[in-house]
């Protein structure tokens, strides 16, 4: 039994429309995902705008109710419980977000801040909130002098440090990180996430980080899953994605990236085409429309997650076609 | 970088705007006269009641036409003659108010009556001149008339005959006598500074607690509708737009009749056991509870909308989301996260709403359905119809810059602080 | 799906010829703590159908710069230095009159920008919208204009651009949005075209369809790129030279080869370093970074504004303003000791 458990999770937004505004269509925003995290680890997932990688981490952690699957959290599942209950359970799950600028609040100090989320779950005694405070955000490279500062005083690499000092107070178990350096400068970036993997390290997190920036998810994370229009298309570990990714999505991916090497601009692998709407996928793989070795079978059969080595699941039929006989689409 | 909460680099933004701090000193000397009128008796409600003076007289002593003087002269020989000729004169004289501070002389009545007889001489001369505006021009063409000098020296000396029938005044009763006239006085010789300045109280009153009432409503309404959603935020919708769809006059009219005459608000005091009236009443005018029943009602719809508006937008922001994610009920997150980020547009909001309320006042007032007791602007403006026509503007006039101040200082205030505190500019 | 074949910067140093050339421009605002200086004489040349990278971080003054040479900047508060120029040909930009300027807005120099959301009018169509360009700087009829569009619309890779025509921005991808932004900057054909970020807001696998599409562009019509972005990459995927700036200045400007293989200043080089590197793991290695942070437009050293986070600080940068030395053919550093020289 793994420390995080993801099942089959599903996420349909309604698209309402029509005169007596009725639900002419579904966004599929999430659609029968699947994972398993282990305590201590990292697992990166990646995808482009729309792949519903975020809406899977606010579903995750009940920002958003799930249309259908379920989540388990060391054992326990999250997704029945009524607010009363997910109280003990919020304060070991904690999220991150993305945008340093909107996700403080304008007119608390850090020092507020901290105290509300501190004094509400009662991380420690009152009297020694203070300290902790002050603890924390020399954890998070703040000064401590800082405590005393509104949002709009702090860089927004500072910011986002007040973000990670916020998930942090409760002691959490597990954090999602919802593309937290997206928004930040390269040398910014490389603080944080140095900072984040200090953390990591300090506290034994297991984190799922979200985002959108290949390099960085390989850098930063154990293992990865790739998502496109909602679904997982591979799973892999980040050893060395370049020569273990084989699904043509993670593929081109890899190859968009520009890389830092003005002598190799002939690698450059352009994808054509766009993703279709999440409100009218391909009944098929998703990937098809796009795709340079889809086969027939790809436009009307959905490909399943297939084992393809140790800690590597793609779905793709031209790959584990014939050949591969299909196992568990399951667990890791 | 100093440590600054936004409130006090809001405040140092605010005190660079000229017209702002201006505009501040001026609401403040209102708020200030407003205060004074409510708890000394500076300038007491029978004040302004009280008969001055002679009708229509100009204000800062200018000079009137005399066929005025006349009339003037002839009305105030009128009053002491007649006061004299009373059973018992010497009471009669003693309760003379007609001209504010100013008394009768203390002297024997036959004196009186012997001067009052000289005055009387004086006009019926004066009186026999057909057109005596024409005369003191030069161009009346009648032969036995007199010649303007001798009309203006007539005019003078009936004056001074007049002033030897008042007692001199003590340096008190003159700086009194001074406010008194400053204005000038309407239709029934009441002093135009004494009811404009007391108006003050009653559009400050009107103005703050309607404010106060209407911004308070709206935004507890705005807050649940925009939070909640749902059923709460259909009703209130629903509410505001019906509201909103009548237009402000009418509804303001209605509401006014409605209360007029204490037929709801008399049966609703008792029921509270008096509460309403205590906590109104006295110096906060019961009189004025259907005014300000009316107002609210009206205005609460404006703060409502946009609340409503910012806190839908508030909602999605990612530290809303954050505090959700933190566990924390939605009371609290309504409280502590959204409302401290709508004070601003509740101080904005406040600031419009009062200057609205003074002014559907005035359009109360002037259909007679507003302030009862007590002079108003409005009801200044609706009583000065008349006299316009006539050419006297001194009531209509002296309103209306007071009130134009107050509104116009109030506006310059509610535009700064929008440029000041609005968040995206911090 | 296709490679992409761009030549490499080498093969593009055959005719140079100015078309635009930046001297000393200093841009400052008027603010209630006083003049803000944003932009502190920087100087670059653009040639003609090279793409230039202008690189830096948030707050270097990179955006700054470049509605500066727009003159798009709210005009009762931006001050411009005394000896600011901005040549285009032979005429000095930065004295132009408003009219003057709007003459040659799109359609001698064009500029683009990050979000294609709001740079194009959601209640026109597309269609409409480029032949706003059209009606504004050219003298052609409407069949002639409708033909020019369709064309720029095919220009840009949009299928079926006649039926796009008629379409709303909200019909539109975020990607085919950008390219209608770009064919609404070419319309008129201008010499230079200004692009502030144009991919920053876009998935990566459009971005590298996006610069594509640009490069293409730049060669068909010989048309000038300024291309704006703090993202290394994009900048090793497209250009031909660059100018790294920091805190206001321009502390390097080499060839995009020299630039990535040679950084010459402290900064150049930490910012390299300090990207993940894709490729074999090493795991757990933390990145490189830069201590400290920029330093603020109201409180700036006097001397070397990236000494405090320089790590080979010494007692001289401290002291006096390094200059921007040329130091051979294209390449010039701002620094007192640079790193490769």
């Amino acid at each position: 039994m793994s420390f995080v458990e993801v099942n089959n999770l599903v996420k349909h937004f309604p698209i309402r429309g029509g005169i007596l505004n009725r639900v002419i269509a579904q966004v599929q925003a999430v659609s029968d995902v699947s994972l398993r995290i282990e305590k201590g680890e990292t697992l990166g997932v990646i995808g482009e705008s729309g792949c519903g990688k975020s809406t899977l981490g606010k579903t995750m952690i009940r920002l958003i109710e799930p249309t259908s699957g379920d989540v388990r959290f060391d054992g326990v599942e999250i997704t029945g419980l009524s607010h009363a209950e997910l109280m003990p359970i919020r304060q070991r799950m904690q999220f991150i977000f993305q945008d340093p600028y909107s996700s403080l609040n304008p007119r608390m100090t850090a020092q507020q801040m901290l105290a509300e989320v501190i004094r509400f779950h009662d991380v420690v005694p009152a009297k020694e909130t203070d300290k902790y405070i002050e603890e924390l955000l020399e954890t998070v490279q703040l000064r401590k002098d800082s405590k005393n500062r509104y949002p709009h005083e702090f860089s927004g690499g500072q910011r986002q440090r007040l973000n990670i000092a916020r998930a942090l107070a409760v002691k959490p178990d597990f954090i999602i990180a919802d593309e937290p350096v997206s928004a930040l400068d390269v040398s910014v970036q490389a603080q944080i996430l140095n900072l984040l993997m200090d953390l990591r390290e300090k506290f034994g997190l297991t984190i799922m980080f979200i985002s959108h920036d290949l390099k960085v998810v390989e850098h930063f994370c154990d293992r990865m899953v790739v998502m496109y229009l909602g679904t997982i298309v591979e799973r892999l570990s980040c050893d060395d994605i370049y020569n273990q990714a084989q699904h043509p999505y993670t593929k081109a991916l890899l190859k968009s990236n520009p890389i830092n090497d003005p002598d190799d601009r002939e690698t450059l692998y352009i994808l054509e085409g766009e993703v279709p709407s999440p409100s009218n996928p391909p009944p098929g793989c998703p990937f098809v429309t796009r795709c340079d070795i889809a086969e027939e079978r790809c436009k009307s059969e959905r490909p399943p997650l297939v084992q393809l080595g140790d800690e590597h699941q793609i779905a793709c039929w031209a790959v584990t076609h014939p050949a591969n006989a299909s196992t568990s689409s399951d667990a890791l | 970088m100093t440590n600054s909460s936004s409130d006090s680099r809001a405040l140092r933004k605010f005190l660079r705007h000229k017209p702002a701090v201006v505009a501040s000193f001026i609401i403040a000397a209102y708020a200030v006269v407003a205060m004074l009128l409510l708890f000394t008796n500076m300038i007491t409600m029978d004040d302004t009641l009280q008969r001055v003076g002679p009708e229509t007289i100009p204000g800062f002593s200018s000079v009137q036409n005399p066929e005025k003087r006349l009339e003037d002269a002839e009305w105030l020989l009128d009053r002491i003659d007649t006061l004299a000729g009373r059973e018992d004169p010497r009471a009669a004289l003693d309760s003379f108010r007609d001209l504010g501070v100013r008394h009768v002389a203390e002297i024997p009545i036959e004196d009186l009556q012997q001067r009052v007889e000289e005055g009387w001489e004086i006009y019926d001369r004066l009186a026999e001149v057909e057109d005596l505006t024409a005369a003191v021009n030069g161009t009346l063409n009648s032969p036995d008339a007199p010649t303007g000098e001798v009309v203006l020296a007539d005019l003078q000396q009936l004056e001074l005959k007049l002033d030897e029938l008042l007692a001199p005044m003590t340096a008190k009763e003159k700086s009194t006598r001074w406010f008194e006239m400053l204005f000038g006085t309407d239709r029934q010789g009441r002093s135009i500074f004494y009811r404009s300045v007391y108006s003050i109280r009653v559009a400050v009153l009107v103005g703050l607690i309607t404010g106060l009432l209407s911004v308070t409503i709206g935004t507890i309404a705005g807050l649940l509708s925009g939070y909640f959603g749902g059923w709460v935020d259909n009703l209130i919708t629903w509410l505001y737009s019906t509201f909103a769809s009548i237009p402000n006059i009418v509804l303001l009219i209605l509401l006014a009749f409605m209360f007029d005459g204490g037929h709801i608000d008399e049966p609703l005091n008792r029921w509270t056991g008096g509460l309403l009236k205590w906590l109104i009443g006295g110096r906060l005018d019961e009189t004025l509870i259907p005014v300000y029943i009316a107002f609210t009602a009206t205005f609460w719809i404006g703060p409502c909308r946009v609340i409503r508006g910012e806190t839908l937008k508030i909602r999605e922001l990612e530290y809303v989301q954050a505090a959700t994610v933190m566990g924390f009920g939605r009371t609290r997150i309504l409280l502590r996260h959204i409302l401290p980020n709508v004070t601003y547009l509740m101080l904005i909001n406040f600031s419009l709403l009062f200057i609205g309320a003074i002014k559907s006042e005035v359009i109360l007032s002037f259909l007679g359905l507003g302030v009862k007791k007590g002079p108003s602007w409005g009801i200044m403006i609706s009583q000065s119809k008349v006299e316009v026509i006539n050419g006297f503007f001194w009531q209509i006039g002296t309103a209306t810059v007071l009130m134009f101040f107050l509104v116009l200082a109030f506006n310059v205030l509610s535009d700064a602080l929008q440029d000041v505190l609005d968040p995206k500019h911090v | 799906m296709s490679t992409t074949t761009t030549q490499s910067s080498e093969a593009k140093t055959t005719t140079r010829e100015l078309a635009l050339s930046v001297q000393n421009l200093t841009t400052s605002f008027r603010s209630d703590r006083g003049l803000v200086t944003a932009v502190s004489n920087v100087s670059f040349d653009l040639f003609k159908g090279e793409a230039l990278g202008l690189v830096g971080e948030s707050g270097c003054g990179k955006s700054v710069t470049s509605k500066s040479l727009m003159r798009l900047l709210p005009e009762h508060v931006t001050r411009y230095g005394s000896d600011s120029k901005v040549m285009l040909g032979s005429d000095n930009v930065m004295k132009y009159s408003n009219r003057e300027m709007r003459k040659i807005r799109g359609n001698r120099i064009a500029m683009i920008f990050q979000e294609p959301m709001t740079a194009l009018n959601p209640v026109f169509t597309i269609g409409w919208q480029l032949d706003e360009a059209l009606r504004h700087h050219t003298k052609l009829n409407r069949a002639d204009r409708r033909k020019r569009v369709v064309e720029l619309l095919d220009m840009v890779e949009i299928p079926n651009p006649d039926k796009r025509y008629g379409e709303y921005p909200h019909q539109l991808s975020g990607g085919m949005r950008q390219r209608v932004v770009i064919a609404m900057a070419l319309a008129c054909e201008p010499e230079i075209l200004i692009a502030d970020e144009p991919t920053t807001a876009l998935d990566v696998t459009i971005q590298a369809q996006i610069l594509r599409l640009m490069n293409d562009l730049r060669e068909r019509t010989g048309t000038a790129i300024l291309l704006i972005t703090h993202d290394l990459g994009v900048v090793a995927q497209t250009c031909d030279r660059v100018v790294v700036m920091y805190a206001g200045q321009v502390v390097e400007q080499a060839s995009v080869g020299d630039l990535f293989h040679n950084p010459s200043h402290p900064y150049t080089r930490a910012l390299l370093q300090s990207i993940p590197r894709s490729g074999k793991k090493e795991k757990g290695k933390r990145l490189a970074t830069i201590d400290g942070i920029v330093p603020s437009l109201l409180d700036m050293p006097k001397a070397c504004r990236f000494a405090e986070r320089c790590d080979c600080r010494q007692p001289q940068c401290d002291v006096e303003m390094p200059e921007l030395v040329n130091f051979s053919g294209d390449r010039s550093v701002r620094c007192h000791f640079p790193v490769h020289k």
